[in-house]
Order: structure tokens, then C-alpha cells, then sequence
């Protein structure tokens, strides 16, 4: 069953709203998308949604008929909030930024049933995983068969130069003995070519791909690929397309994580750091259990802008912090967890306004309400902005500080790596020393002592430490899970 | 545009940190605080009042300097303390955890004085020194004035700084 939207939610009007208010609000909608008006990416979309709503809302009868079947259906599943970094924005002559932190939560608090899972465990067999890494990867994936449920499917793929199945869809109780037996024989040898393990893997997850299940894969790595990862990148957006989220476990410090980073974001999930082989288990552990629980999959955000206005960048928050990439609509965010919100920060920029009401954009998140068997579930927002001669000064929420303070030191360390890789040791060194004195302001002293210690390790023998680059990355991004969580309903 | 008050990088109006050096700007949406002001001409008369007495010491050791150079006068130690060559030092005092701050004052007596082990930071930033308290437990003053946590203030040099109660004077040439 698919909901686009209620259709008073495509026009921005209550139920209540009389037919002369529905007239205006089609008016007001139609300038905002129009084709010739607006050539933003979905604009054209959101008008012909904008001009189907109009058809039943402005005409007596169908309306009548669709407020008697609306009382069938059952209401939206995601619930959206929104914190503004400023309420009213002061009239100026150039371009402002503005701050969202948008927020998806379910809209059910009561028990519901967990949603099948069809999951891919890619590992990386190449020489460097020989060892206490393949062993813990071994004991990993034991108890992932164990934790199995009736209807959830799981295989198990192994990759060096070429790949192979090492479980494939494996289903029920009673496979799981000889799973675990050909589990036990796997051996580490060859390099790392990560696009064979994820074309073998995703072949796997399309035999049991559902748009009713959560359909994920983990790449579980320690080392770089070479000559691919274009070919990867391609694949993960396809995966994407497909329903399928892509996650990445990095063990040790050769992995890319840059690759690793980009190549998860693309299907809404992301990367995180495995420092030794004896954290793999529970991170594996964990994982699978947050499958598990997921409330709805396949989330994404689709952002409308109005004509001349800018999505500068957006920085996901919750469940697990990372980058999301704009640069192509819809924005993917992954699976959101029974009783938690998805939240991400999104920076506009608009340009030089009159005092007014503005629109800025609208906000429509798509999912797949998997606990409940239902997709492609929507739920629209219209964001707008109050300009002002002389507002008066207010300070930000909290919540938006909060979550700034922690995403600009986020951006401290990212432009440290930058400008060393560019090999300009001395910027990237004072650039690590400033991020120290921010982290120590913040309390994060373990943190701090870290930034310090490699902006004097940077200083003096010029070269970086991948170790030092790693662990402050996936550091102040773990700052961020702290939830914020939103004072307003909108 | 608004001017970050540590870099004087330039930022959208609306933006909350600085891009280049993490530093909370202060856009209009803030509401000033009356330690964010800074009113060096009433300061600039504080600091005559207190450092009349040692004006002698301050002319020769502003001859002695070098570019570059920032001299901090500790009271009661023999030599000030020269700081060359860093953008950033932090001064605080050596604890248990094996952080040591640029400007250890220790051997100062700044665990009796009050120091936090992270207390300020100074930062030279296009011939200025920037003073900025680092949510230090009994703060720093400047020229008697109490800062706020975290918001960079432009020192002169001739300043007098305290760092809970231990008290330093500041020379430099940038």
C-alpha cells in the first residue's frame, strides 16, 4: 500500500480549511513549484503531487468522497520536527545562513512486531586479516547465526582478489550446523578488492530482497582497494535504488576511510572505526540487534527548495553521526530504530529577502514503515522563514549549538587531513593545536591530548599517523550521538 | 559578512563557528554580554593605575623584545617567560594526566593560586594577542575584569591577566 501524502498535506491546509482557503493555498503552492518558476530538483514533481491535490480538494463532490475514505485509512507513520537556528531573520542586502535540525520519529509507541531482516556479511579475507581478525570475525558470525529468527535470511561472503559464498541465504534452524562448519575453514590469503565482494554480496541479498524487510550489508574490512572504487560507488547507488544499505566496518588503520565514508552515505548508513579485533564482536553484535529493532527502513528526505534558495550541506545525528551528501536528491538516511529519532542538520542559505514570510524549501520524508508492512510512507513539512527589519535578538535553542559546536570541530580535524594530505604540514598542524584548545573547552581531555600530540607529531617528522587521523575522526563524530532532542513541535 | 572575533575570518550572517578555527562567533542573535564588550579605554586606565608603580620594568623589557616575542612577568619570579614561534599556547598547570600545557605554572605556585590545569589560552592572530579563558574553575580576569568562558579578548601589551589569583603581566611585540 503506497501513501504519497494526505492531500491536505500537499496543499498546507487543515481539514477544517473552506474551499476559498483551499483556492488560495493551491495558488500559493502552484507559484512555489511551477516548472517555469522553480527548476529545482522535485519541484516539478511536487507540482503535478500540488495540482492532483487541488482536483480532488477543489471540487466539492470528490472532496466530500475523499474526507468519508480518509476515515479508513490510517494516518501518517513519521512524525517530523523542526528547530530553527533563528525564528526571524534581520532584512539585509547578502545571503544568511540558516540552520534546520529536521526530526523523524515513529509515529507508534506501542510493541511492535520486529521486521524481517535479509543481511550480507561481506568480509575481507585478504593476508592482513590473518590472525585474531579472521578469528574474531569467525566467532562473530557464529553468533549471528545463533541470534538468527525463523524468517530472517543471512549469507555470509568472502573476499580477497576474487569472492566467494560462503553461506548463501541461509534460512531457519536447519542450515545452521553446517553453516557454522564452512564458517570454520575460511583461511586469509590475496589482496583486497572490495567491488568483488560487494557484486557477490549483493547477488546474495537479491535472492531474499523484500521491500517488507530491512535489506543491509556489512563490508567488513582492513584495507584499501585499488582501481575500484568508482565501480563501488556506482554499486552503492544502485543498492540504494534497490532498497539495499550498504555498512562498513574498518579494522586497523590502512582501511580508506574516505571511501569507506562515502560509499556507505550513499546508501544512508554509514562507517565506523574498529580500533582492535577484539571490539569486532560486539560491533557486529550490535549492529545486527539495531537491524533488529528497526522501526522503518529506506528513509529519505526529499528537499524541494523554493526558486533561489540554497541546501548548503547536511550532517546526520542520530542514530549514528555521519555525512549525508546533497549533491543528489533524495537525501538517504538509512533505517530509523523503534523509539528514536532520525535527526539531521541542514544548512541553507538565503538569499537577500524583504521583510516578509518567505518559503524556503519543502521537506518530504519517504520510508518504509517495515515493523508494519507498509511503504513508501510519506510525510510533508513546508519550511519557511519570517524576515524582519530589526528582530528582536534572541539567542539559538540549545539543541542547535549543541549540535554545531560539535560539527565545527568535526570540521576542524576533516580540514587538518586536508591540508596535510595537500602537504601543508604547518596549516594542518596549527589547524589539529586550535582543535585541541576546542575539545578542552569541551571537556573531551582524552580527545584533546590526542589532537595535541599529533599537531607536535605533524610538526616534527611531517608525516601523519593514520592511527591518530582515524581515531579523532570517528572520535568527534561519536561526540555527536549525545541526542538532541527537539523543544518544539512543528 | 560577520568577522570571527579569534580569526577575522569571514562568515555568512546566521553562521554560529567559525570554519577556520572553531571559535563561537558573535552574530547579531547573540545577546551581548557586558564582558564581551570591551572598553579598552577605561581598561587601558585600570592598567595605569596598577602597573604605574612598575613602568621602569615594562619599558626595558619592551626593549628587549623581539618580533614575535610575548613576555609574561609573573610575580614574584625572577625572569619572565619568553613565548616565540606557536600561534596557540595554552597555560594551565601539569596534573595527573600527563597533559602538560605550553605555559606550565606549576613551579609558579599555580596549584595554590587557583590555576585549572587547562586554565587560557594566548593567541597571536596578525600582530594581536588574543586572551581566551578555557572554562577554567576560578577564572581569569583582565586589567580586574572577569572574562567569559571561551570568548577571546584582544590584550595590550601591559596588561595584567590573573589566572584565579595568580598574577601575570603581559608584554609583547608582534
Amino acid at each position: 500500500m503506497s501513501n504519497t501524502g494526505d492531500l491536505y498535506g500537499r496543499l498546507g491546509v487543515p481539514l477544517s480549511a473552506t474551499p476559498e482557503e483551499i483556492k488560495a493555498a493551491y495558488r500559493f503552492a502552484a507559484r512555489r513549484f511551477h516548472p517555469d518558476a522553480n527548476v529545482n530538483t522535485g519541484a516539478s514533481e511536487e507540482f503535478k503531487l500540488v495540482a492532483e491535490a487541488y482536483a480532488v480538494l477543489g471540487d466539492a463532490a470528490r472532496r466530500a468522497a475523499y474526507d468519508a475514505g480518509a476515515r479508513t485509512r490510517t494516518g501518517a507513520l513519521l512524525d517530523t520536527s523542526f528547530i530553527f537556528s533563528r525564528e526571524i531573520l534581520p532584512q539585509m542586502d547578502e545571503p544568511q545562513v540558516w540552520y534546520v535540525l529536521a526530526e523523524a520519529t515513529p509515529s507508534m509507541s506501542q510493541p511492535l512486531p520486529d521486521p524481517p531482516v535479509n543481511l550480507c556479511l561481506v568480509v575481507d579475507r585478504s593476508t592482513s586479516m590473518q590472525g585474531a581478525r579472521l578469528e574474531q570475525v569467525k566467532a562473530s558470525v557464529l553468533q549471528v547465526v545463533d541470534s538468527l529468527r525463523e524468517n530472517d535470511s543471512f549469507s555470509v561472503v568472502a573476499f580477497s582478489d576474487k569472492a566467494e559464498v560462503v553461506i548463501s541465504g541461509q534460512r531457519g534452524a536447519a542450515e545452521r550446523a553446517a553453516a557454522k562448519a564452512k564458517i570454520s575453514t575460511l583461511g586469509a590469503s590475496g589482496g583486497t578488492e572490495i567491488l568483488q565482494g560487494l557484486l557477490c554480496g549483493l547477488i546474495e541479498l537479491h535472492r531474499h530482497l523484500s521491500p517488507a524487510a530491512v535489506n543491509h550489508l556489512i563490508l567488513l574490512t582492513d584495507g584499501r582497494t585499488y582501481g575500484d572504487e568508482e565501480d563501488c560507488l556506482l554499486l552503492a547507488s544502485l543498492a540504494a535504488t534497490d532498497g539495499i544499505s550498504i555498512s562498513g566496518l574498518g579494522i586497523g588503520d590502512e582501511w580508506n576511510d574516505k571511501f569507506l565514508d562515502e560509499l556507505t552515505s550513499k546508501t544512508g548508513a554509514v562507517a565506523t572505526y574498529v580500533g582492535t579485533p577484539q571490539q569486532l564482536k560486539t560491533f557486529i553484535q550490535d549492529r545486527v540487534r539495531s537491524l533488529g529493532n528497526t522501526y522503518a527502513e529506506r528513509l529519505s528526505l526529499q528537499v524541494t527548495l523554493d526558486p533561489d534558495m540554497i541546501l548548503d550541506s547536511a550532517f546526520k545525528f542520530n542514530p549514528e553521526p555521519g555525512p549525508v551528501a546533497v549533491n543528489a536528491q533524495p537525501l538517504r538516511l538509512g533505517g530509523l530504530p523503534k523509539n528514536q529519532a532520525v535527526s539531521v542538520l541542514l544548512k541553507f542559505r538565503v538569499p537577500a529577502l524583504p521583510v516578509g514570510e518567505h518559503p524556503v524549501a519543502r521537506l518530504s520524508f519517504y520510508a518504509d514503515v517495515v515493523s508494519l508492512s507498509r511503504q513508501n510512507d510519506r510525510a510533508v513539512a513546508d519550511l519557511s522563514v519570517t524576515v524582519q527589519a530589526a528582530p528582536p535578538v534572541k539567542s539559538p535553542p540549545t539543541a542547535i549549538m549543541d549540535a554545531l559546536s560539535k560539527l565545527s570541530q568535526y570540521k576542524l580535524q576533516e580540514r587538518a587531513w586536508q591540508e596535510a594530505d595537500a602537504g601543508d604540514i604547518l596549516s594542518a598542524a596549527s589547524r589539529l593545536q586550535t582543535l585541541s584548545t576546542r575539545l578542552l573547552a569541551n571537556g573531551q581531555t582524552d580527545l584533546a591530548k590526542m589532537a595535541l600530540s599529533e599537531a607536535r607529531r605533524l610538526e616534527n617528522t611531517h608525516i601523519l599517523s593514520e592511527e591518530a587521523k582515524k581515531q579523532l575522526k570517528y572520535g568527534t563524530r561519536a561526540l555527536m550521538i549525545a541526542p538532541p532532542s527537539p523543544s518544539r513541535k512543528s | 559578512m560577520i568577522k570571527c572575533p579569534a580569526c577575522h575570518h569571514e562568515e555568512y550572517e546566521g553562521e554560529m563557528f567559525c570554519s577556520e578555527c572553531g571559535a563561537r562567533l558573535t552574530g547579531q542573535w547573540v545577546e551581548p554580554p557586558p564582558t564581551a564588550t570591551f572598553d579598552s579605554a577605561r581598561l587601558r586606565d585600570l592598567s595605569k593605575a596598577i602597573s604605574s608603580g612598575a613602568a621602569a620594568t615594562t619599558t626595558n623589557a619592551l626593549n628587549e623584545l623581539q618580533s614575535g616575542q610575548v613576555a609574561l612577568y609573573i610575580t614574584g619570579a625572577p625572569r619572565p617567560i619568553i613565548l616565540e614561534g606557536r600561534p596557540e599556547y595554552l597555560l594551565g598547570r601539569e596534573g595527573n594526566d600527563q597533559l602538560v600545557p605550553d605555559v606550565n605554572l606549576n613551579m609558579y605556585g599555580g596549584r595554590e593560586q587557583g590555576v585549572s590545569r587547562i586554565h587560557a589560552s594566548l593567541r597571536v592572530d596578525r600582530q594581536q594577542l588574543l586572551l581566551m579563558d578555557l572554562g577554567s574553575t576560578n577564572g581569569t580576569r583582565l586589567n580586574g575584569t572577569p572574562l567569559t568562558a571561551h570568548e577571546p579578548v584582544r590584550l595590550e601589551s601591559g596588561d595584567e591577566i590573573r589566572l584565579g589569583k595568580l598574577s601575570i603581566k603581559i608584554n609583547f611585540n608582534l
